[in-house]
């Protein structure tokens, strides 16, 4: 077996191994089987593209794939598009999903699994911050009108529920982590 | 369908990795000069892609809304689905899905037309800023759009709300949560 062989034969047996696992990564965040099947896809073609620059000194080449990944995801949440330019450059088709494609994705939403994180975090909240995220984004009330019905300062509501979120991304951000390690094993 | 089976994506995709791994070889097997040119007309190529692409996002950043692209719609549908959630109502709220103000959601539930128990997927607003302010479309969120689910109670009363996005970076769906 040559270099190209075996480095080929690698590459291969990194997306075997770890394709299936990049896809309920993908669909249990995104929850749209598509973007998922895209973002697996482009994943994979700018990992192809970059493999020549994977450090494995710097780390094993999962955490690498999943790095990959995680910043598209991230891409995608700040412009809602995924843009399949390593997919195009290296001339591979587009993602396209069968019934079968998507069952199996939505199987993996898990969402009722994912979504206890948010209710325990948000149980775990004091009732004046349920109450205050409750009239700033159920009610949409404005600051004024919160500060004004909790007798605080607008200024401290809206330092509050800003806190607030905070923490809620922080504790979600911190069971995210916990999930990927779990999915990694 | 076996749950712990590989969907056929995982196998169309290989074939397209192994495609695209021939392919490079081949071009790597070409002569100096000619890849070169190529590469440079490829990356000549990239530049007009990526200016008109910027030039686009601009465009479309000017007259966008803030929310509810396509995969959002589709997310909440299936979301909906999931919960096998019954989405009606009248006016703005006919359709399956509400891109509305929680606010609003709740006055039309008022004004009875929304069904006590039913549920309505809202999305709270665009993009936040740091300050959980209201962004105008094309600003860079610090909050991702805050979707919601929102039941109402037999008495017209908000009974539950589901946070199912919160921040991009965090890039989490959330839960039930009894107010």
């Amino acid at each position: 077996m040559n270099d190209l062989q075996a480095e080929t034969a690698e590459f291969l047996a990194l997306y075997d191994a770890q394709c299936p696992r990049l896809l309920a990564f993908f669909v249990r965040r995104v929850f749209d089987p598509e973007v998922a099947a895209d973002l697996a896809a482009e994943t994979f073609a700018t990992a192809l593209e970059q493999r020549n620059a994977f450090d494995s000194s710097r780390g094993d080449p999962v955490g690498w794939l999943f790095g990959i990944g995680r910043n598209l995801m991230f891409r995608y949440f700040r412009r809602r598009d995924v843009e399949l330019r390593a997919v195009d450059r290296l001339g591979m088709n587009r993602p396209v999903l069968t019934e079968s494609d998507i069952e199996w994705l939505e199987q993996r939403m898990d969402f009722e699994a994912q979504s206890s994180a948010l209710a325990e975090s948000i149980e775990r909240l004091s009732s004046r911050q349920q109450q205050l995220l409750h009239l700033r984004f159920v009610e949409s009330l404005p600051y004024r009108e919160i500060a004004g019905r909790l007798q605080c300062s607008e200024e401290s509501c809206r330092t509050e529920v800003s806190r607030t979120l905070r923490r809620l991304a922080l504790e979600l951000t911190q069971d995210d982590a916990e999930d990927r390690d779990h999915e990694l094993q | 369908m076996n749950f712990n089976s590989e969907p056929p994506l995982v196998e169309s995709l290989r074939h397209e990795i192994e495609g695209a791994i021939s392919a490079q070889a081949r071009s790597e097997a070409r002569p100096a000069v000619q890849h070169g040119g190529r590469r440079f007309v490829r990356l000549a190529a990239q530049a007009v892609a990526i200016v008109a692409a910027v030039a686009l996002g601009f465009a479309i950043g000017a007259r966008s809304a803030p929310t509810a692209d396509a995969s959002t719609r589709s997310a909440l549908e299936r979301i909906a689905t999931a919960y096998s959630i019954q989405m009606n109502g009248s006016g703005e709220l006919h359709g399956g899905y509400v891109e509305t103000s929680a606010r609003q959601a709740m006055l039309a539930i008022h004004a009875g037309s929304g069904e006590p128990g039913q549920a309505f997927l809202i999305i709270l607003s665009g993009v936040y800023s740091s300050e959980g302010e209201p962004l105008p479309p094309g600003a860079t969120p610090a909050h991702g759009p805050i979707l919601a689910l929102v039941v109402a109670r037999s008495d017209y009363q908000v009974r539950d709300v589901a946070i199912l996005q919160t921040r991009p970076h965090v890039g989490r769906l959330g839960a039930w949560h009894s107010f």
